[in-house]
């Protein structure tokens, strides 16, 4: 590529040119020629967002950890970069050593939110790679997709080579190995496919025959050759405290998300919260040993310089040596400039607490996540948390100092009533009058704020909601408008997300193959960076599920029937459809489920077929064996 | 104890701005293990300051910072831990220590040394346009302000310019501005002025001063006075 070009032509002309230039503190840098392997890790937004990614911070290390392979960043431009790169035919780039994205052997994309998959299209064709898997010939690199979209990769199928469902690392070593090997050998890129294929959590789509019947629902997903798994379980790594972690970071030059040292306390959740696909996908529990990660923050404080360090998991007030760990991080770098900020806290008086003892949760301020307004509702999500427990929580809070409080809700929910609605506004009063009491002991109460941010109930795979209609676009912003009248307070803030992305977002997260067809016509007429509001364009979404004759109803709205072939039947996420069958059904009951963590197995099924178990810092670790 | 540094910041990193790099520069302090001192309060903030900021895009062989640090340190090991520690781009150059009453640098800075350099086009006489520059009595540039943009005229914050190349279809020009609170002149907004597309040229900051009647000093000079 034309460096000089870039630096001299197209920069001094772009927004924010810091994001395209590579060359930050501990970016690996490798010797292209002599490296066999070469992986780029696209993330299908701008570097400012792609930055934040755990899970690509985590890859991006075990591979360039290997000798045979080189790891490199790549992220989707911004508009202006993009017409910029198009007019002087300038390929997407790799950040490390500028290559073209069609370079690369193998080009990993991460699927992290349904609104940027036509970013991926537009990436593939802005480093000149063919769009259509079955399009790529011997010179293009092998696509791959991996994160939580895997779980219904299925409107992706046309434009991957193959998907990797479940924990990456294990399975990239398994992928390079077998890349390598195919490479040495010089044979077809099916063959390399066909061996994928066998590889466990390696979904290749091409190799499945989807029929419908006339209705367009799925009547079956077959494998087209013999070998091929009819399922795909996912990968679990089950001892994470030794699994590989980075030792260092890319440490950015321009401000980005998560732009701090990232504590992978555990990973998994089994509180059970019905709307909630991590919860589901991401089990079992596995904790990290308190020991463990004082040593990943200690080799990660020296090697980034950073002046925070953030404790991150699913749900970090429910690791199991929290307190431990504050203290440990606290007594080590209290007086050194390093923070400590928890980001994903439990809504009750032990985790206001635990906020109180670290300085920096008073910038960054306290957000809790009630997620609906009555109890009533709050049972039928499993959300199990009482008003009482919010109000504790808040008292704890306005009682240690705090003046300001985000709450966080979903509309559109399964079986909401304007009832439910209301008491979201009810809540956040209530919230409202404790404050005013509390921190008016100080003569404060005119600085209590309340933000209130309300979310589209967005139904995902693998949860016990795959099932249900998603409340149409008129239902979920007269609700807005209902909510917006209720809490019209100069003290309250209330923000809420576009129905028609959440809309999109239904779509595409359990529609099946055939929305290829509209995602791709999407992408053509300009569809790119929608999770951008500036860049969303429903009227364009509509158009091309019209050209295509779909209908969107037709995947969010619709309710599906128990025995139906859902899109993403073939890959295992481990807990088992009859699981979800019965928390669906109590969820209609109102019945709650316990955390399996804590009060014995509710027989989701990964555990027994899987062999694989929660593993708490408590409760003895394979590698303290 | 305090410290005053040049450094550099070169084409690898000439996108970054200000902001980014003071927070590259802070985090390098801490990867250095060098013994900063930090501000008091909820957020503590290593005691750094800057000299000038410079604008996206810019490169520079004089960029100045103050450091504090809690302990003493020797001014030569910190320079390399410094360099060991920062990304390519940014190099120190040299330090001295300072007396803690020595004025910071923001204050005292007001003379800034620029080469630009770019292509000449056809026709373009560099060497007409520079000495029109020199001529005028005075230069108008717009200013964004808060509510309106203001009309600024910007030529007694203009010392010397003089071409350094004409030829081969490129040309440079060497600027000394007034620079700081008492009056700025952005070396764009002369680029102008000699007709250059400001996207189309290179710009470089080659000194930042202290006007001492008729003597130029640099930043390190007055820590010795
Ligand atoms: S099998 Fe039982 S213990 Fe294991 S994750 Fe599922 S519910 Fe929890």
């Amino acid at each position: 590529m034309n460096q000089q070009r870039l630096l001299d032509e197209i920069l001094p002309r772009v927004t924010k040119p810091g994001r395209y230039i590579g060359g930050e503190w501990n970016a690996v840098r490798k010797d292209w020629n002599n490296t066999p392997v070469k992986f780029a890790l696209a993330f299908p937004d701008i570097y400012d967002i792609g930055m934040g990614h755990l899970g690509y911070k985590i890859l991006y290390y075990i591979l360039n950890q290997r000798e045979d392979t080189l790891a490199e960043r790549v992220y989707a431009p911004w508009t202006d970069m993009e017409a910029r790169m198009r007019e002087c035919e300038l390929p997407l780039f790799s950040l490390e050593t500028r290559h073209g994205l069609a370079d690369f052997d193998l080009v990993g994309f991460t699927l992290q939110y349904e609104l940027s998959y036509t970013g991926i299209l537009n990436m593939l064709d802005l480093g000149g790679i063919p769009v259509l898997a079955a399009e790529r010939s011997l010179r293009d690199p092998f696509v791959v997709g991996g994160g939580p979209g895997v779980f219904n990769p299925e409107p992706l199928a046309a434009f991957f080579d193959l998907f990797v469902i479940g924990d990456g690392e294990e399975a990239i070593h398994d992928l390079v190995d077998l890349y390598l090997n195919w490479k040495r050998n010089g044979s077809s890129r099916e063959t390399l496919l066909l061996q994928a294929a066998a590889i466990p959590g390696v979904y290749v789509p091409r190799f499945y025959q989807v029929k419908y019947d006339e209705t367009g629902v799925i009547q079956t997903v077959t494998p087209t050759r013999s070998g091929i798994p009819p399922r795909v379980q996912k990968r679990v790594v089950q001892d994470l405290d030794s699994a590989i972690y980075p030792m260092s970071l890319v440490v950015p030059y321009i401000e980005v998300v998560h732009d701090r040292i990232m504590l992978e306390v555990m990973r998994g959740c089994t509180r059970g919260c019905r709307f909630c696909q991590a919860g589901m996908i991401y089990r079992p529990v596995r904790e990290r040993r308190r020991e463990t990660l004082l040593k990943h923050a200690e080799a990660l404080v020296k090697s980034t310089g950073y002046e925070e360090i953030s404790l991150a998991s699913l749900s970090t007030s429910d690791y199991g040596d929290i307190q431990g760990l504050i203290q440990g991080l606290l007594a080590k770098y209290g007086d050194c400039g390093v923070a400590l900020s928890l980001p994903s806290l439990r809504l009750d008086s032990f985790s206001v607490d635990l906020a109180d003892e670290i300085q920096t949760q008073r910038r960054t301020g306290l957000t809790f996540a009630p997620e609906a307004g009555t109890q009533r509702l709050r049972d039928v999500i499993n959300k199990n948390v009482t008003e009482e427990d919010l109000l504790s929580a808040a008292t704890a809070a306005f009682k240690a100092g705090w003046d300001s409080l985000k709450l966080y809700f979903m509309i559109g929910l399964p079986t909401e009533t304007l009832a439910d609605v209301a008491g979201i506004a009810q809540l956040t009063r209530n919230v409202l009058r404790l404050g005013r009491e509390i921190r008016g002991l100080e003569r404060k109460a005119g600085r209590v704020k309340i933000s209130v941010s309300v979310g589209c109930f967005v139904p995902k795979s693998y949860t016990p909601f795959q099932w249900v209609a998603q409340a149409a676009i008129e239902e979920l912003e007269e609700k807005q408008r209902y909510l917006r009248g209720l809490l019209s307070d100069r003290a309250i803030s209330f923000s809420w997300t576009d129905a028609e992305k959440s809309l999109l977002e239904a779509v595409i997260a359990r529609g099946d193959r055939r929305l290829g067809k509209v995602l791709y016509r999407a992408w053509q007429a300009g569809s790119r960076l929608d999770g951008w509001s500036e860049h969303f364009s429903f009227s364009l979404w509509q158009e091309a599920f019209a050209a295509e004759n779909l209908d969107p109803y037709f995947y969010s709205h619709r309710e599906r029937n128990k025995g139906e072939v859902l899109p993403w039947d073939h890959i295992d996420a481990g807990v088992s459809k009859q699981y979800l069958l019965e928390e669906w059904a109590k969820a209609l009951a109102g019945e709650v489920t316990q955390d399996c963590r804590y009060d014995g197995c509710s027989g989701c099924g990964l555990c027994p077929t899987f062999g694989v178990k929660n593993l708490l810092v408590g409760g003895g670790h394979p590698s303290e064996a | 104890m305090r410290l005053r540094a040049r450094f550099l910041k070169e084409d690898a990193v000439r996108f970054i701005s200000h902001l980014d790099l003071a927070r590259t520069i802070e985090r390098a302090v801490r990867r250095a293990g060098l013994p900063i001192a930090y501000s008091q309060g909820f957020s503590p903030r290593p005691k750094m300051a800057f000299g000038s900021a410079l604008a996206v895009g810019v490169t520079s062989s004089a960029e100045y910072i103050d450091m504090e640090f809690a302990d003493e340190i020797v001014v030569e090991d910190c320079l390399s831990l410094m360099n060991q520690n920062l990304p390519t781009g940014i190099r120190f150059k040299e330090a001295v220590e300072i007396g803690p009453e020595l004025p910071t640098l923001m204050s005292v800075i007001d003379r800034a040394s620029y080469i630009l350099t770019g292509n000449l086009g056809q026709n373009q006489d560099l060497g007409l346009k520079v000495q029109r520059i020199l001529e005028s009595e005075v230069i108008w540039v717009e200013r964004p302000g808060k509510k309106q943009t203001r009309q600024i005229d910007i030529r007694p914050w203009i010392f010397s310019l003089e071409v350094l190349k004409e030829g081969a279809g490129v040309g440079s020009a060497a600027l000394l501005v007034q620079t700081g609170s008492r009056g700025n002149v952005r070396p764009e907004e002369v680029a102008v002025h000699l007709s250059w597309d400001i996207t189309r040229i290179r710009i470089h900051r080659s000194g930042l001063f202290i006007a001492r009647g008729s003597r130029l000093l640099s930043p390190l000079d007055v820590a010795h006075c």
